[in-house]
């Protein structure tokens, strides 16, 4: 039977319980049963930097299974970043490790009086002592923690000194870059004084028709590899994805001064990073995809640099958001990052914002420290991340909340630092354009969320009946019509929501190319390991749940219509280029939100309707039941 | 995994050498090796690599002016 760990940091105690059956086949694991947790185990309004915010560690349901690219975990906390519902997903080898230590999710309560790490050895778990451990990186975090178990196979998520410091956007690391990074969990575990947790299992998984199961991952094997974006991953990894944005002017550039960066072309092209930098592809567990570059950076200042990724949000976040061109500073300034343990998509966003005041005049050298902060300052984007993991100067200004730094900075400066209603910094994509990306982007529960909603077969120019076939419902494949676009952003949250929770990575599914996974493909796979013969419907209500779970921690703390709403921004028109005029318009976006509503089965101000809750099974939450 | 209709479309039409205009979403044939392309519906270039001898990728758009 799958277990629970509750881990009490405040009183050193651990307690092992089984997962009923029956709560598993109705949330799930990963992001499913996280988030029951996250509900069950908080009361309304509590502080995420207390220590009773829970920390949870969840593998998706088929996590480590031999199955394809289910090898993912999730991370559920309520969010230090924006007081609200807070989750992240994590790939490489950690998950399937806590699933063969037997561990379906692990809950981190209490906080340490010293620096502690947690040390799982199947079914044993220690709480150690980390003050050697901290005030370091991460990296040097994971081969410490190696050095002291003398196993370097030990699987490893750590925080940086960010974490420590309760940077507010700090993540959790593993590896050399595989984070669990929006909504700041590493801040949340650097306030438990925990440093640390380090995984060996040893255990098998029970699977109740191994032969069905392989013979479903090879066929499915053998489909995905002949499919055109696999061919395409296994060698740029996403950046395609930074030259489609890009060129169909959907980024944001030099924070909002535009939305296509030609000034990139000849140096942020994806063929010279292919030729200068990367040197090979590696993969998390379970995946034959191999979507992540290992990169050397060989000459320039930067010179013996290297490092893991980078994703399509690096030239993005790191290039045209902040008006840089280069991609060794790209890589220098993204190193540090995930060495620190800072989230490098929201770091992003904070500096384009600092560059952008700057730029303005709202702020100067005196607030900097005597940085360079004008648009592309290599200056900038290599000491940002240093200040902010050392909590100093203008970095500590930025990681404490952005409330918090818009106090200190001026009231002004709140003007262009752009937050989608929960309080999330938006990111860098232009989504006012695309009408079901938006609605999923901003109705995520935990912020505006391209993970979570983000519809990208929306803008392939698919035929309407191919379109329409996936969804399941007639679509509209124009990305600026309105119509049937709630139902796609829905169709698009349930299948991503699926992913998260059995551990299967969105890479290999329909959020990423028409031909991948939809609901059909994995439903095998949990059927051959379960033996449950679950239907699709049932995998599509359990994901409904599972985004209602969330929801319902929102709602507790007083969430309602007026979170769901796009930064300001998004309802200017467009300045220039190809989408000139573009924009929402708001009683289109409050029409399609009521559609929206209507479909998720909530009242017009975005609260579950008592019968939904009770169709979902969810009226009797919290249930308690783990 | 059987092939369903949409899976039947990405393979029929999307594999070889064809790419979509990034702007318009018009499809584009190619021969083989071709180094850029102009979209017959919008008519905007395109700067190619190929990622394999059949998978065409853009890699930007043509610009004259780039600017600095
Ligand atoms: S496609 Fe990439 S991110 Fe996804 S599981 Fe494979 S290696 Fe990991
Ligand atoms: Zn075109």
């Amino acid at each position: 039977m799958r277990q629970v760990a509750y881990v009490d940091l405040t009183n050193r105690k651990v307690t092992i319980k089984p997962i009923p059956e029956d709560l598993l086949r109705k949330f799930l694991g990963g992001r499913g049963i996280g988030s029951y947790l996250l509900y069950n185990h908080t009361t309304k309004g509590i502080h995420p930097l207390s220590p009773e915010n829970p920390l949870i560690f969840s593998p998706g349901l088929m996590t480590g299974q031999f199955a394809n690219a289910m090898g993912r975990c999730h991370v559920n906390g309520k969010s230090p970043d924006t007081g609200k519902y807070g989750d992240s997903n994590i790939g490489g080898a950690f998950g399937a490790e806590l699933m063969y230590a037997g561990l379906q999710a692990l809950v981190i309560t209490g906080k340490a009086a010293k620096p502690t790490y947690l040390f799982i050895d199947n079914d044993k778990i220690q709480l150690r002592d980390a003050s050697k451990l901290w005030g370091k990186d991460t990296f040097q975090t994971q081969l410490g923690v190696w050095d002291e178990l003398q196993d370097p196979d030990v699987k490893v998520a750590c925080i940086g000194e960010a974490g420590e410091h309760q940077v507010g956007f700090a993540c959790i690391l593993h590896q050399l870059k595989r984070s669990a990074g929006r909504t700041g969990q590493g801040a949340l575990m650097g306030s438990k004084n925990l440093k640390a947790v380090a995984v060996r299992g040893s255990q098998s998984l029970p699977v109740k028709d191994p032969q069905k199961l392989l013979e479903i991952t090879r066929r499915q094997y053998e489909y995905i590899r002949r499919t055109k974006i696999f061919e395409i991953t296994k060698r740029w990894s996403n950046l395609f994805a930074w030259v489609v944005n890009n060129e169909r002017e959907g980024i944001v550039v030099r924070n909002h001064r535009a939305n296509f960066y030609p000034e990139g072309y000849g140096h942020l092209d994806v063929d010279i990073f292919l030729d200068k930098y990367s040197e090979k592809m590696l993969a998390c567990q379970q995946c034959a995809m191999h979507c992540e570059h290992r990169y050397e950076v060989k000459e320039g200042p930067y010179k013996g640099l290297k490092g893991e990724g980078p994703e399509w949000i690096a030239p993005l976040h790191f290039g045209a958001l902040v008006g840089n061109i280069h991609w060794d500073v790209i890589l220098a300034s993204f190193e540090k990052t995930n060495r620190f343990g800072i989230d490098a998509s929201t770091f992003g966003l904070y500096l384009a914002w600092l560059m952008d005041i700057y730029d303005r005049g709202l702020i100067g050298k005196e607030q900097t420290g005597g940085i360079d902060f004008n648009f592309g300052s290599a200056e900038a984007m290599v000491k940002l991340p240093e200040l902010i993991n050392k909590d100093e100067g203008i970095g500590k200004v930025i990681s404490h909340g952005a409330d918090e730094a818009i106090r200190q900075l001026g009231d002004k400066t709140g003007e262009f630092l752009y937050r989608c209603g929960r309080g999330l910094t938006q990111e860098a994509v232009n989504d006012r354009i695309l009408r079901a990306t938006c609605l999923g982007d901003q109705t995520s529960n935990r912020g505006n969320d391209h993970l979570r909603g983000r519809c990208n077969l929306e803008f392939m120019g698919l035929p309407a009946e191919v379109l329409s076939k996936i969804i399941g419902r007639p679509t509209n494949p124009d990305p600026y019509a309105w119509d049937t676009k709630a139902f796609f952003a829905m169709w698009q949250q349930n299948l991503n929501t699926m992913s998260d929770c059995l551990g299967l990575c969105k890479f290999w599914t329909q959020w990423f190319a028409p031909d991948l996974f939809g609901f059909e493909q994995p439903l095998e796979v949990i059927n051959a390991v379960t033996g449950w013969n679950m239907t699709k419907d049932e995998l599509w209500e359990a994901s409904e749940r599972v985004w209602n779970m969330e929801k319902m921690f929102n709602v507790r703390d007083g969430e309602d219509r007026r979170h769901d709403t796009p930064p300001k921004i998004f309802f200017e028109p467009i300045k220039e280029g190809a989408r000139k005029g573009l924009c929402l318009e708001p009683d289109k976006w409050n029409a399609l939100l009521d559609e929206y509503y209507d479909l998720r089965g909530w009242d017009r101000n975005g609260i579950p309707k008592p019968e939904t809750l009770k169709r979902l099974k969810l009226d009797k939450e919290p249930s308690h039941i783990i | 995994m059987t092939e369903n209709e949409p899976q039947k479309y990405a393979r029929s039409k999307e594999i070889y050498q064809r790419i979509r205009c990034m702007r318009c979403t018009h499809r584009i044939d190619l021969e083989k090796d071709q180094k850029e392309a102009y979209c017959p519906a919008c008519g905007l270039g395109w700067v190619i690599t190929w990622v394999t001898p059949d998978i065409p990728m853009v890699l930007r758009r043509i610009m004259p002016n780039i600017p600095k």
